[in-house]
C-alpha cells in the first residue's frame, strides 16, 4: 500500500456510533493518507473515547462545540500535508476513493470531487448516484483553503454551500471522478435544506453569493 | 385565478428587497427584482388572487395600470412555468392596504434563474425520511 501526502479531516459531533466506521473506511484506502485528523467538536457522548482507541493511526483534536464548519477549520489548521480530504463522520468512503481522485489531481486541477450515493438505514433499495459535490467527496490542494478562506463559523447550517460558492467564484479548477466513491448515510439528523429553520440561511447564502458575483460583474 | 407558493417544494426568503427562491425539487434557484419581490412578498402572506398581485404593483409603483397588469401576468406565468407557484381553490388572504404615500420607480418584474448549484441543492435527503413523518407536505408524490 502506497502513502499519499493527504491529510484527512473528520469533524465529529456526538458521533460515537459512526466515528469508527468512518475512520475504518479511511484506513482501508488502497492509497493510504499520511495523516487522519479527527476533530471532536465538543461531543457530550463517547466520540472522543471511540476515536482515541484508534490513536496513533489517527490524531484526535478536541475543541469546544462550534459546529461542522468550525470543526473543519480546526482540522485544517492541524493539517500538515499538501493535500486535504474531508470526511463527514456519518459518511463512508469506497476503498479506491483517494486513489481514483489522486489520479485526476494533475496540472492546474486543484480540487477533485467524486459521485456519492445516499444510503438509508433499513432500506436496501438502490439509490441513484449523485454528482453532488459534498464535503466527503472533496480532495483539494491545501492552498485552495487559503485562497477561498475558512468555513464561515457564523453559519449554523449551509456553511458548505457557502464555502462551495466561494470556491467556484474563485475559479478553482475542479475535476470529478464519475464513480460512486462516497456513501452518505441518512439517519434523520442530517436533514439539510428543507428544515424550515434552515431555509432562510440557504437563501441568504445564495443572496450573498449573487451580490459578490454582481460586484464582480459575472451575473446580471 | 388564486395562486399560492408551491407547497412543500419551494423555499424562499426576502433579503434586502430581493426574493431568493429555491425549488428544492429541481435544485434551481431564482432571484426577483424589487417589483417582482413585492408580488412574491404578498404570496408569502398566503394564497393571493391575480388581481391582488396586480394591485400591489399598481399601488406601490409609478406605472400605468394596464402595463402593470400585463407584466404581472407575465411574471405569474413564469412563476407557474417554473413550478414556484400553483393555482389553488383556497380563499385568498385579505390584501392589507399597504401605505402607498410614496410610490417607487417601476421596472418590469424580472425572474432570474440560476442552475449553477443544482447538484448541491438537490442533495437534500428529505425525500428519504418523509416516511418517518417529517412534517413537510409534498405535492410531487
Amino acid at each position: 500500500v502506497t502513502e499519499a501526502p493527504v491529510s484527512v479531516v473528520i469533524p465529529a459531533y456526538n458521533a460515537e456510533t459512526f466515528v469508527e466506521r468512518a475512520i475504518s473506511t479511511v484506513l482501508a484506502q488502497t492509497v493510504r493518507p499520511a495523516e487522519i485528523i479527527v476533530v471532536d467538536d465538543g461531543s457530550t457522548d463517547a466520540t472522543a473515547a471511540a476515536a482515541s482507541r484508534l490513536v496513533p493511526a489517527v490524531r484526535l483534536v478536541r475543541s469546544p462545540h462550534a459546529g461542522a464548519g468550525a470543526a473543519r477549520n480546526v482540522g485544517l489548521a492541524h493539517a500538515t500535508r499538501p493535500l486535504v480530504a474531508l470526511l463527514d463522520v456519518d459518511d463512508t468512503w469506497a476503498p479506491t476513493k483517494l486513489e481514483r481522485q489522486l489520479a485526476l489531481l494533475r496540472g492546474d486541477v486543484a480540487v477533485v470531487f467524486c459521485h456519492a450515493r445516499n444510503v438509508v438505514a433499513g432500506d436496501a433499495s438502490e439509490r441513484p448516484a449523485m454528482a453532488a459535490p459534498i464535503p466527503s467527496a472533496l480532495l483539494a490542494r491545501r492552498e485552495v483553503f487559503a485562497a477561498v478562506g475558512p468555513f464561515d463559523e457564523r453559519l449554523a447550517t449551509a456553511e458548505w454551500p457557502d464555502w462551495y460558492l466561494r470556491m467556484t467564484e474563485a475559479e478553482v479548477l475542479t475535476a470529478v471522478v464519475a464513480e460512486v466513491l462516497v456513501e452518505r448515510h441518512v439517519h434523520g439528523e442530517n436533514l439539510g435544506i428543507r428544515r424550515r429553520d434552515h431555509a432562510g440561511v440557504y437563501a441568504r447564502v445564495l443572496k450573498a453569493s449573487l451580490d459578490r458575483r454582481r460586484a464582480a460583474a459575472d451575473v446580471p | 385565478m388564486i395562486l399560492r407558493i408551491a407547497t412543500g417544494q419551494v423555499i424562499s426568503e426576502v433579503v434586502d428587497d430581493e426574493a431568493i427562491i429555491i425549488n428544492s425539487l429541481t435544485g434551481a434557484y431564482y432571484s426577483l427584482d424589487p417589483v417582482g419581490t413585492s408580488v412574491w412578498a404578498l404570496l408569502q402572506q398566503g394564497p393571493s388572487s391575480t388581481e391582488s398581485l396586480e394591485r400591489v404593483v399598481i399601488d406601490g409603483y409609478v406605472v400605468d395600470d394596464s402595463q402593470a397588469r400585463l407584466e404581472v401576468q407575465a411574471l405569474v406565468r413564469a412563476l407557474l412555468d417554473e413550478g414556484l407557484v400553483q393555482e389553488c381553490d383556497d380563499p385568498p388572504v385579505e390584501a392589507t392596504d399597504a401605505a402607498t404615500e410614496s410610490q417607487r420607480a417601476y421596472t418590469a418584474p424580472t425572474l432570474s434563474k440560476y442552475t449553477d448549484m443544482e447538484e448541491l441543492l438537490l442533495l437534500d435527503p428529505i425525500h428519504e425520511v418523509d416516511a418517518q413523518g417529517w412534517p413537510v407536505a409534498r405535492d410531487d408524490a
